[in-house]
């Protein structure tokens, strides 16, 4: 059996002495597309941010595996060059750093190659027009004074640039108006390739609406407390999230 | 003395277009050095050997001084700049500061500013110093009516380095700005001490104050923002913020508010933190080592005061600061 492209098994997940997860496994095969819903404070984002490695979060037990390897102990960068990503939530501002520095710093660090800048610059610009963005924001520093709809593109751009094997995006949809909510669903769904997974994190069906998922779980008490296709999606948007966790 | 500046030897100095004179004040040099590239208006009176003033008026088309105050021998080095700038004059200065000395050196640097009414004066500094040297510059600023005042301070090294500037806004409508930024690196000392004068209604004043600790070297920022009585309608801020790149720097801020008038609008802050790690790990996410994400947020933190710089001098300053950029 060849290995998934993420597998996570059994995984316990603290952060500080409360326990998030719990025995909680996925599998994502190349290029499918899961979609994990669940109500606030279920633990989707720390399973975000865990898969990325933000140390704050203590996996305790179970394995974390990409592509049959380990992510576990891994710095986050390392993870970033084996081709996971994460679309945060709530991007971070970094004042003084501008956009075009800090894309072709990501872009060289994770990709390992160098574009030459005119190419870099016509790779961006088109990306650019893509995502309904100024060529402006280039110049302007990370994330800051930026609108919730501004850092979600952002985050899409970075996507697009680095062109990961997995994307994991927390609530990429949250905060922005239709549509900008079409423009980036569009971006990714374009992404969309038979070697490239996604796994979204979202309390909404409106997301995938545009980039239909595979397969969509529920998380609940630090599981999956269901897992369906896209109907259940549409399921839970009539019967709302208590029904789910009720017969868990 | 009043000196009409003539063309001088420009073959020891870059300049760039917008150039017009060159001041070098030099340990090694028995007086000042003034250069310029053409027949200028400019006035220059010699008060001692490193000691002048400069007037420029509004029809000289002055656009940018160049001033340099070097010293690289171990003795103690003081000099003295005034700068008089006519009603509805305008001009850029750039300074630069550099001890170069390895053994013990102190330098006092002094400089005057006079803002006649309308006048625009766009001044940067960039300081470096080595270990063993010790540094002492005393700005004072006085602007009148309408004038502008822009002041972009950036310095690092030095065994102690110390800056102490006021500005007494004399005349209605003055503007002054200053964002300044010191850097502490290994056991250095460095100190700055920024002071703002409303006199008469309707002047503004901002700062914009910030030190970058590394090691185990001390920052102190000290300010005070004083509005006297009759200076209503005045607009006062001062924002001091320090980042620590080391768990053993130590950085202090004390910005103070001396308001003798109700009608004004005043206000200070200050704030300290190490390298958020937020920051860090969004970057690292990225695919940058943990010394680069570090890396990218100083440079950030410091670009952020070198904003009243062109493109220019703030690519050089930084490259200077910290080597190739990523």
């Amino acid at each position: 059996m060849t290995a998934a492209l993420l597998e996570l098994k059994n995984l316990q997940l603290k952060v500080a002495d409360r326990e998030l997860l719990n025995n909680f496994s996925l599998r994502i095969e190349a290029g499918e597309v899961h979609a994990l819903m669940g109500r606030n404070g279920s633990g989707k984002t720390s399973l975000a941010q865990a898969l990325m490695g933000n140390t704050k979060y203590q996996v305790t037990g179970g394995t974390m595996e990409l592509a049959g390897e380990s992510l576990l102990g891994l710095a986050p960068e390392e993870r970033a060059k084996k081709g996971l990503f994460l679309g945060f939530q709530y991007p971070t501002a970094i004042p003084g750093v501008k956009v075009s520095q800090f894309l072709r710093a990501a872009v060289r660090s994770v990709r390992g190659d160098s574009l030459p800048p005119k190419e870099f610059r016509a790779r961006v610009k088109k990306e650019l027009e893509a995502l309904k963005i100024p060529d402006s924001f280039m110049t302007r520093f990370l994330n800051e004074g930026f609108s919730g709809g501004e850092k979600k593109k952002l985050e899409t751009l970075q996507l697009r640039m680095l062109e990961p094997k997995l994307a994991v995006l927390d609530e990429t949809d949250s905060g922005l108006d239709i549509d900008a909510l079409r423009t980036i669903a569009e971006n990714i769904e374009a992404m969309r390739t038979p070697q490239r997974s996604f796994l979204l994190i979202t309390h909404y069906q409106r997301l995938l609406d545009y980039i239909r998922p595979d397969f969509v779980h529920i998380l609940a008490n630090g599981r999956i407390v269901k897992s369906g296709s896209f109907e259940l999606a549409k399921e839970l948007e009539l019967k709302g999230y208590e029904a789910f966790v009720e017969a868990a | 003395m009043n000196l009409k500046i003539e063309a001088g030897d420009l073959s020891s100095w870059e300049w760039s277009d917008r150039d017009d004179v060159c001041v070098t004040f030099d340990s090694a040099k028995p007086e000042v050095l003034i250069e310029s590239r053409a027949s200028r208006q400019l006035q220059v009176e010699i008060l001692s050997d490193h000691a002048i003033k400069l007037r420029v008026s509004s029809d000289n088309n002055m656009r940018r001084i160049r001033v340099h105050r070097f010293s690289n021998q171990a003795v103690s080095f003081s000099t003295r700049l005034i700068v008089e700038l006519a009603s509805g004059a305008e001009v850029e200065i750039d300074e630069e500061v550099r001890q170069t000395s390895d053994v013990g050196h102190r330098a006092v640097h002094e400089t005057g500013i006079i803002l006649g009414e309308n006048s625009k004066l766009r001044w940067v500094q960039s300081g470096f110093f080595s270990s063993a040297s010790e540094t002492m510059q005393k700005h004072r600023a006085q602007m009148e009516a309408g004038s502008e005042f822009t002041l972009g301070y950036f310095a690092m090294g030095g065994k102690r380095n110390e800056f102490a500037s006021r500005v007494d806004l004399l005349g209605r409508g003055a503007r002054a700005k200053v964002r300044a930024l010191q850097l502490g690196q290994g056991r250095e000392k460095h100190k700055q001490t920024w002071e703002a004068i409303h006199g008469v209604p309707g002047a503004s004043s901002e700062f914009q104050i910030g030190a970058l600790a590394e090691d185990v070297s001390f920052c102190e920022m000290n300010g005070l923002l004083r509005v006297d009585q009759g200076a209503e309608n005045s607009s006062a801020i001062m924002k001091m913020k320090g980042l620590f790149r080391s768990a053993r720097a130590q950085i202090e801020g004390r910005p103070q508010l001396e308001i003798l008038n109700d009608n004004v609008q005043v206000a200070h802050g200050c704030a300290m933190s190490p390298i958020d790690p937020e920051q860090l790990f969004y970057l690292r996410s990225r695919g940058l080592s943990a010394t680069e994400a570090e890396d990218l947020i100083a440079q950030g933190f410091v670009a952020d005061y070198l904003q009243d710089r062109d493109d220019e001098q703030k690519q050089r300053l930084l490259k200077t600061i910290f080597g190739e950029l990523l």
